[in-house]
């Protein structure tokens, strides 16, 4: 092993560093932040600004408007971003998910027309997999498209529900069942659904974080037969490909860093003298935190290499998430009330935001028991595989 | 940045694999190997590999339920007297591994004095069993100031007491009057031997957990309640898949550690930090192990009663958990929250 990371990667920590901290960037967050819409706050503008310096999406492909960087660019991106307190979740949903699905998985054209645009903040992207019935158990899906009688496309008909970001996402990544056949794994075929498209609704459900959930039906919509995503009966295969991309843990391991750091401030902040506890306690979340950190890369140097592994990625969701929520929780627990207050030099109390977002990190994009299924199915049975 | 093993550090875990199976004399097997010298500076004859080849040894020691902590205790020595031109005869022999070198009184404080004629008096803590040329030994003088001493054991002034530990065999050092050397280390030698000796323990401790969880893995396949293998209980899987789980990341950590250290970076309350964790993670793996075995598990001579035991005292060798934590906290505005600089 060797952890050197690429001069590359120190240059490209440095400009975005530089980008976000730019008076514009500044500017375009204060509006995100004033939540105008009475909602999460549309975060396109800024993503539209930061885009057009082709950061957002640096370890693509040049001609799919990345840079070539290997995967320790996307670390660092992730990293400043939550730093420099810039909401990533539309922007993690959009690129770092469905953008990189596509980029696996996606034909030439879509690869063409979706993945610059992406990279670019022209164009947000959400995923609707959980309907009310079915959460984690995904291939349970109801939602149904049946062919359009004259033969051009698909009409969605049912619900989608508990999804993050819908109401700022343009196109929406859709699993859908089309053929009720025998296998609940069969017969599941993913569309990407232009979100302005007729009889598509979305309605927010505050929820006890900041970030709002969204309620979705589709009445009787209408889609061409371009927006089916892979083949026709081919969605399970590519949810699980999505899985790897998703569940990497990078957006929760970067969000327990700051909340670490900030509670670490907290600490002595105005004078206070931490006591031996709280520093051991501190110290303890710190060496998870790196583990959390590594086991992130080593999730990401994988899917980097094209070696898709579903209990790696999951093991790293699981690991990363519980990480954050324990620091959320032993902040609270360490510095009582006080954590309810802001922190000085940002716009709002962090850690109270982060305490009540705490309890839904284990539970979104693969609650922590089914990751551990996976990791249990994988590296415990007798024909599975060992590491060490 | 490569979080893979690498083919050298593989072929290392491979031979060490390979010399456990064998039947002759455990330590002239790993000698054959370069080992003890293989990590130890190449100014004392040692192959300078640094710590990266080192824990995969110790690693598979611990896996092998053979950690030998004599071969840690001579590195550390080693290390503590690299450039000193202190007893290089007998460094020689101990890095061919003909012999062990030890400290006392150094991982924990043993009350050792040194009188006004330089000779040292007092017991050693517990060691790990071994043929001691030579120890390095945390002494008081008789003017109330504590340092390291050089001592050659000679039987008439150092006699050695078999003891045990948890039913593990150990030694102690008995020094009546043991002529000792006073030794003029530099803060920072002292504290990057003593930091490399930690990812070294670090190492054998989480190899020691990774053989428990693989005991534990195979007798929940294999022992069938209720009519199906007991991992097929959720509430067997689930807690041997969040040790496993734990188990990587302390893994990727000890080899990014130890990578710091060999390219002499790294924070200074790292390696306590790793060792702390990899001594609780230990204890909990070899507590479940033994939970999953359930009685049997209990027998004298279960793997996963040994890997308890050996897990216990190796976890405790160089100072209890509770202890390491209080080394492995700095104060918050060190913390040194970023990944990669």
């Amino acid at each position: 092993m060797h952890f050197e990371v690429p001069e590359s990667t120190v240059a490209f920590e440095q400009e975005v560093n530089a980008l976000f901290s730019d008076p514009e960037t500044r500017r375009l967050l204060h509006t995100v932040r004033s939540r105008a819409d009475h909602m999460d706050g549309d975060v396109r503008d800024l993503y539209r600004h930061l885009g057009r310096t082709g950061v957002l999406a640096p370890s693509w492909p040049v001609p799919y408007g990345g840079r070539d960087a290997d995967f320790t660019a996307t670390v660092v991106l992730l990293e400043q971003m939550v730093s420099h307190g810039i909401p990533q979740s539309l922007y993690y949903i959009s690129v770092q998910i469905v953008g990189s699905l596509i980029l696996q998985a996606g034909t030439e054209e879509q690869r063409r027309s979706l993945l610059p645009r992406l990279a670019s903040g022209d164009l947000t992207a959400c995923i609707l997999f959980t309907e009310p019935e079915h959460g984690s158990d995904l291939a349970s899906v109801t939602t149904h498209a049946t062919p359009a009688a004259d033969g051009s496309g698909w009409v969605i008909e049912g619900r989608k529900t508990y999804n993050l970001k819908s109401a700022y996402a343009d196109v929406a990544l859709c699993a859908v069942r089309t053929d009720s056949g025998n296998s609940r794994y069969e017969g599941i075929t993913l569309f990407l659904v232009p979100l302005d498209t007729p009889g598509v609704s979305v309605r927010p459900l505050p929820s006890l974080a900041d970030e709002q959930f969204h309620d979705i039906r589709f009445s009787q919509v209408r889609v061409g037969k371009d927006a089916v995503f892979g083949s026709v009966g081919a969605g399970w295969s590519l949810i699980t490909r999505m899985f790897a991309a998703e569940r990497n843990g990078l957006d929760y391991y970067v969000r327990a860093r700051y909340w670490l750091e900030l509670a670490a401030d907290r600490l002595v902040a105005d004078g206070r003298q931490p006591t031996g506890s709280e520093l051991a306690g501190l110290a303890r979340h710190q060496a998870r935190l790196d583990a959390s950190r590594l086991l992130t890369c080593r999730a990401l140097q994988s899917l980097h290499e094209g070696q898709s592994d579903i209990a790696q990625a999951s093991l790293a969701k699981w690991h990363c998430s519980e990480t954050a929520q324990g620091i959320a929780w032993w902040a609270f627990e360490t510095l009582g009330l006080d954590l309810l207050e802001p922190e000085p030099g940002t716009d709002g109390p962090v850690l109270e935001a982060a305490y009540r977002e705490a309890p839904g990190m284990t539970i979104s994009g693969g609650a922590s028991e089914v990751l551990l299924d996976i990791v249990a199915g994988a590296r415990l049975l007798d024909d599975s595989r060992t590491e060490g | 940045m490569d979080l893979r093993i690498d083919p050298l550090q593989a072929r290392l875990a491979e031979a060490v694999d390979t010399a456990l199976t064998r039947t002759g004399d455990v330590y002239a097997e790993l000698a054959a190997l370069g080992v003890p010298g293989l990590g130890a500076p190449q100014s004392l004859g040692g192959l300078g590999l640094g710590l990266s080849a080192d824990i995969m040894v110790n690693a598979r020691l611990g896996h092998g339920l053979e950690p030998l902590g004599a071969y840690r205790e001579t590195v550390l020595v080693l290390e503590l007297l690299e450039e000193t031109g202190v007893a290089e005869p007998l460094l020689e022999e101990v890095l061919k591994g003909q012999r062990h070198a030890a400290t006392a009184g150094v991982h924990t404080d043993t009350g050792l004095r040194v009188d006004a004629e330089g000779r040292l008096w007092g017991d050693s803590e517990h060691l790990p069993v071994g043929d001691f040329g030579l120890v390095v030994a945390r002494a008081t003088a008789h003017d109330g100031t504590t340092r390291p001493y050089v001592v050659t054991p000679d039987p008439t002034t150092c006699a050695v007491e078999t003891g045990s530990l948890l039913r593990l065999p150990t030694v102690r050092l008995r020094f009546s009057g043991a002529r000792a050397e006073a030794l003029d280390l530099p803060a920072e030698r002292w504290s990057r031997a003593l930091d490399a000796a930690r990812v070294r323990q670090a190492a054998v401790l989480l190899g020691l957990a990774d053989r428990a969880l693989a005991v534990a893995r195979s007798h929940v396949n294999r022992r069938v309640q209720y009519g199906s293998p007991l991992v097929n209980l959720q509430t067997v899987s689930h807690g041997l898949a969040r040790l496993v789980g734990e188990a990587d990341g302390w893994r990727l950590l000890l080899h990014e550690v130890a990578w710091h250290r060999d390219q002499g970076r790294g924070n200074p309350a790292d390696a306590a930090r790793l060792l702390a964790v990899a001594a609780e993670h230990a204890l909990l793996c070899t507590r479940k192990a033994l939970q999953l075995h359930g009685v049997r598990g209990m027998l004298a001579h279960s793997t996963a009663a040994t890997a308890y035991r050996l897990a216990s005292v190796e976890a405790a060798r160089t100072g209890a958990p509770a202890v390491l934590w209080a080394r492995a906290t700095p104060h918050p505005a060190a913390t040194g929250l970023t990944s990669f600089r």
